[in-house]
């Protein structure tokens, strides 16, 4: 059987395409949490915040074909609860605010950081509020980014060392570390191979 | 760039008309949108995640791909069309429920509660006094010494009279299992004692040096004094420092005797084999039953116990339970010795009951616990 808890996000993209339903459930499993929180915090409004992401996921499943292999699911996500919320911005009555604040960011010169930047930060800003997810929520979340490759299959896969992959990953969970030092119960364990 | 108007702007970047420029614009300015709005509460959030999913499945049903193409049958569809309702009815119930629940309530039957402030203060008379539950303010009184609880955890040596000290009333605070305490000296020196474990220190400072005595493990910020020397006894080393941050690890059960620098410089001696070495921050000393060694650590990893954390990194099962077992003052057995040395890497919080780190372990799908009213058992995995 397959446990779609385990399938990372790559392989589920990809089982969508195809049109299979339990991945697709997996995935908004998965994602729910963060991006309704991500969406009420703006919105500060129940029903919209819902409606966003009810029209993300129809519209996912609507277009799955679409997909490319190289879909990157969290950014993909993320990118799109982003339009979605500027949207409904756009068109709500309330904008005058939201207007306002983005004239004065305009008439201040900002020097203005890459979509690569762009992308990983609103990554982390979504992420961030991990810690007040209901706890399975959380743990869904956090079970699917753990990696389950060795180090030696990672350094074969990216044709590194092994030694280079151990260091990686031991920086890798010092900044996860650092970044999530405020939330005292966070948790993420993984096994060295 | 000519200065534009927010509204045509966002009206543009809704439409897809921005040009790379714009869109930069739009999305920094999104990255800094105030997101002062309320959380949602757990409650909102699953009855939300159930509402949107059961309109998504009215929709489904009517949707069709936006392009035509092969049909593919997924094994899961096949057998979904095979058994309808039924299974339609337990894949809603396998996505809604972690695969975890079942393991949870296994564990929860015995928990054990995190250790927290705890810790016994024995006088220079004898007099044993329980910090736990002592209320705040003055504890005791003696030789010129004022010692008071200033907070849950925190105990504070004051001078209220020179004259009267005596520099060989020794006091010690013993933490036990599941205990960790703070204490003030008299000299400003602040220490963070973790459990099991013990510091022998006089009341009052004397004039020509400072020294004190642990067993167990420490974290020191002593106070810069360069006429006067601070020591730290262990069984088998010694520090001294002039006024620096520092870790010791001493624990008779560990083996060897680590002493970790933050800040400043300490030297390490060791009585036994007639070494000694001096520390740089960032470096850790080793004192083992052959000679010290001296390497570069982690910080964070070592300081993890005094920010609330469990921090292991690439640590082997036996030494990572050893710690567990000092904090939630249990006995650990193993079932089979082959798991004793996997090693394990991750953070987790030191206040939570000790299912939630043993289940942390059990996921990576290497160890499996079993949970008595006397002990922690270790087994290999199903």
């Amino acid at each position: 059987m397959t446990i779609y808890s385990q399938l990372s996000d790559h392989e589920l993209v990809s089982r969508i395409r195809e049109g299979d339903e339990a991945s697709f459930a997996e995935v908004y499993n998965r994602f729910y949490g963060l991006l309704y929180i991500h969406a009420h915090k703006r919105l500060r409004n129940e029903e919209e915040a819902r409606d966003v992401i009810h029209e993300l996921f129809a519209s996912l499943w609507a277009k799955r074909d679409s997909f490319s292999i190289t879909t990157n699911l969290s950014g993909y996500l993320y990118s799109s609860i982003r339009n979605r919320i500027l949207d409904m911005i756009t068109h709500k009555k309330v904008e005058e605010k939201y207007i306002g604040s983005l004239q004065h960011y305009i008439d201040h010169d900002h020097i203005y950081a890459d979509y690569r930047v762009r992308e990983r930060d609103l990554a982390t800003l979504i992420e961030r509020e991990i810690s007040f997810l209901p706890p399975k929520m959380r743990e869904v979340f956090e079970l699917s980014r753990k990696s389950h490759l060795s180090h030696k299959e990672i350094a074969a896969v990216l044709d590194l060392s092994e030694q280079t992959v151990r260091t990686q990953v031991k920086k890798a969970l010092r900044i996860l570390r650092l970044r999530l030092g405020l939330f005292v119960y966070l948790m993420i364990m993984f096994k060295y191979y | 760039m000519q200065k534009q108007n927010a509204k045509e702007l966002l009206e543009k970047y809704t439409a897809g008309l921005c040009s790379d420029e714009e869109k930069a614009m739009v999305e920094n300015w999104y990255l800094t949108l105030p997101d002062n709005g309320s959380y949602p509460d757990a409650d909102q959030i699953e009855r939300s995640k159930k509402e949107v999913w059961d309109l998504l499945q009215v929709e489904r049903d009517n949707l069709q791909p936006t392009q035509e193409h092969k049909f593919h049958y997924s094994r899961w569809i096949g057998v979904a069309a095979a058994l309808l309702v039924v299974l339609g009815i337990s894949f809603y119930f396998y996505s809604f429920n972690s695969p975890l629940a079942f393991h949870e309530k296994k564990l929860a039957v015995h928990d054990i509660a995190p250790g927290g402030n705890r810790a016994t203060l024995i006088l220079a008379n004898g007099k044993k006094i329980l910090l736990d539950s002592a209320s705040n303010g003055l504890i005791a009184q003696e030789s010129g010494i004022v010692i008071s609880k200033t907070a849950d955890g925190q105990l504070l040596y004051t001078v209220s009279s020179a004259e009267s000290i005596n520099p060989l009333a020794f006091n010690t605070i013993v933490t036990p299992k599941g205990g960790q305490y703070q204490v003030a000296l008299p000299d400003g020196t602040k220490v963070w004692l973790n459990a099991s474990s013990d510091l022998k220190f006089p009341a009052a400072f004397g004039t020509r040096g400072r020294r004190v005595e642990l067993s167990g493990e420490a974290y020191f910020e002593v106070a810069k004094n360069a006429l006067r020397p601070f020591k730290v006894i262990t069984d088998k080393q010694e520090v001294e420092v002039l006024g620096t941050h520092f870790n010791i690890n001493s624990y008779a059960d560990e083996g060897n005797t680590k002493t970790t620098l933050l800040q400043g410089s300490v030297k390490v001696s060791s009585p036994a084999f007639q070494l000694t070495k001096i520390l740089r921050p960032g470096q850790q000393s080793v004192v083992s039953s052959q000679t010290i060694e001296v390497k570069t650590v982690d910080i964070d990893e070592v300081m993890g116990w005094k920010n609330g954390l469990f921090i292991f990194n690439n640590e082997n099962l036996e030494s990572i339970m050893r710690k567990v077992s000092r904090w939630y003052n249990v006995t650990v057995e193993y079932q089979d010795e082959s798991v004793k040395s996997d090693a394990f890497g991750g953070s987790v919080s030191r206040f939570g009951n000790v299912s939630e780190i043993l289940r942390m372990l059990e996921i990576t799908g290497n160890v499996r616990f079993k949970i008595t009213p006397e002990k922690i058992i270790a087994m290999k995995p199903l």
